[in-house]
């Protein structure tokens, strides 16, 4: 009889937690969600990145970093790394957030970070170009967006590589702290919405 | 053999069985889906039964049209061997030669950190860019193209080899169309074609066809750089606020376009200093249309059936 109470006190414990953030959201419109940014105002995004590959006996996990890092010359351990932890996507007009970053691939030798550049558009459209293997664009596929708990915007998707595997990305935009001035532009192009 | 259709009501049974090219046994449906729907020796065609091999798909693409459409996809010719695809024979050398160096001032505009294929995606998919118009006609068609109540151009032309080539003839359209810049500024094309594969039609409007023509040199040079200095402005304007020379956030889109271009250091970039760029510089004729030196374009156009009322 005993046993049975502190059952039915753990069942009543486990009922009354709250469910792990991943199953309580629900997916929401990234087109509504980048819309929001960019009609709020928000000078730029910060961005947090990290992709994983699986190809044959290849498999890896990177992840982006502020334009112009260099693990090299700044190992991940050292002061003033955490300040470049994120790429700064600039607002380009109304339309879209971009901005260049870093890739690091921590298992590979120093001096081995690739280059890119990140775009976002209104509509929710995610593209991403390396700069230093190709000048071509690759949409993300199947992409999902997730509101975080601080107000992040939580981005996920897959890039297809062809030959080189697939891709999936896990991306966290937040505006900054501080957005200063509002640089809401209205459209200069004829017709409306 | 024209299809012998009106614009997109489906034949009536009782039109069809008055023309040989035309029948249907669609059993009680609006239009036909699949070959099967249609009489023996039919085929669906843009959901309508057509006679196999008496219409071309240029035909559907025109009754498709319905006669009116509006631009739905527009597809850049952001690399160099782009160009070939999306490209025409503009100055119709012996050779045949595809004219398009396009990709060369869109390169200039990727390097200053504009992408030009998504920036029109989304002009396109959100209304800010309209750009509609008819086609009409049969053995020998015309297409208008609009920009609001703007016409923009009429290109007139006829079916050769299977696709439907209209113009050369004057056109003159935004600069967001051949660039996804957020710009007023418009273009002029000389000598501009609009060629429209045979197996264009696809549901709901025509598809796979390439829209040409030559840019002048100095219009490249003056307008390019001026719908470019708008948008980099405003980057720089949100990323570099401190005071020159190191103005700029670091790894940030404006310290890269500063270190690029801000040739007198003074944390702003001209329209001047766009111009300046070396590409830009670099850029020369490479077609003669009547008689003007050009930087050919060409680009891929798809179309939806204009829908507004």
């Amino acid at each position: 009889m005993r046993h049975r109470r502190i059952i039915l006190m753990f069942l009543a414990t486990v009922a009354s937690l709250p469910a792990p953030p991943a199953a309580a959201d629900a997916p929401v419109s990234c087109r509504d969600a980048v819309s929001g940014f960019l009609d709020d105002g928000a000078p730029w995004l910060e961005v947090a990145g990290v992709h994983m590959t699986s190809r044959g006996e290849v498999g890896y996990a990177a992840f982006t970093m502020r334009d112009g890092y260099q693990i090299e010359a700044e190992p991940l351990h050292t002061a003033g790394v955490p300040a470049k932890h994120k790429l700064i996507a600039t607002r380009t007009g109304d339309i879209a957030f971009a901005g260049t970053f870093h890739t690091v691939f921590p298992d590979r030798g120093n001096g081995d970070e690739d280059r890119g550049m990140f775009w976002i558009g209104r509509s929710g459209a995610i593209r991403m170009r390396s700069l230093t293997w190709s000048d071509e664009w690759a949409s993300l596929q199947n992409v999902a967006c997730y509101r975080g708990g601080q107000g992040q915007l939580v981005v996920t998707g897959q890039s297809d590589g062809g030959a080189f595997g697939t891709s999936y990305w896990s991306l966290i935009l937040q505006q900054p702290a501080t957005s200063g001035t509002r640089s809401r532009r209205a459209a200069r192009i004829g017709g409306a919405p | 053999v024209a299809l012998v259709t009106s614009n997109r009501a489906a034949p009536t049974a009782a039109a069809c069985a008055a023309l040989a090219a035309c029948s249907l046994d669609l059993a009680g449906k609006d239009a036909c889906e699949l070959a099967s729907d249609c009489l023996d020796g039919l085929v669906c065609v843009e959901r309508r039964c057509v006679a196999a091999g008496s219409v071309s798909a240029v035909d559907a693409a025109i009754a498709a049209s319905g006669p009116g459409f509006r631009i739905a996809e527009v597809r850049l010719p952001l690399a160099d061997h782009e160009g070939v695809g999306l490209g025409l024979d503009l100055d119709g050398d012996p050779a045949r030669t595809i004219d398009n160096r396009w990709h060369a001032p869109l390169h200039v505009a990727s390097d200053l950190g504009w992408y030009s294929q998504g920036a029109l995606d989304e002009h396109l998919a959100d209304g800010r860019l309209v750009i509609d118009g008819e086609l009409t006609g049969d053995r020998e068609a015309t297409l208008r193209l609009r920009d609001g109540a703007t016409l923009l151009g009429e290109l007139t032309g006829t079916r050769r080899d299977g696709r439907l080539i209209l113009g050369p003839g004057p056109l003159t359209v935004p600069l967001a169309l051949l660039t996804g810049l957020p710009s007023a500024a418009t273009v002029e094309l000389v000598a501009a074609r609009i060629e429209i594969a045979d197996a264009a039609a696809g549901p709901g409007g025509w598809r796979d066809a390439r829209l040409g023509g030559g840019v002048r040199l100095e219009t490249v040079r003056t307008a390019l750089p001026a719908a470019l200095a708008e948008v980099v402005h405003d980057v720089v304007a949100i990323d570099c606020r401190g005071a020159a020379p190191a103005c700029c956030r670091d790894g940030s889109s404006g310290q890269r376009l500063v270190r690029a271009l801000d040739r007198d250091g003074d944390c702003a970039i001209t329209a001047a200093e766009i111009a300046a760029h070396p590409d830009l510089a670099a850029l020369a004729p490479d077609v003669a249309l009547l008689g003007v030196d050009c930087v050919s374009v060409g680009i891929g156009v798809s179309t939806a059936p204009d829908t507004a009322p």
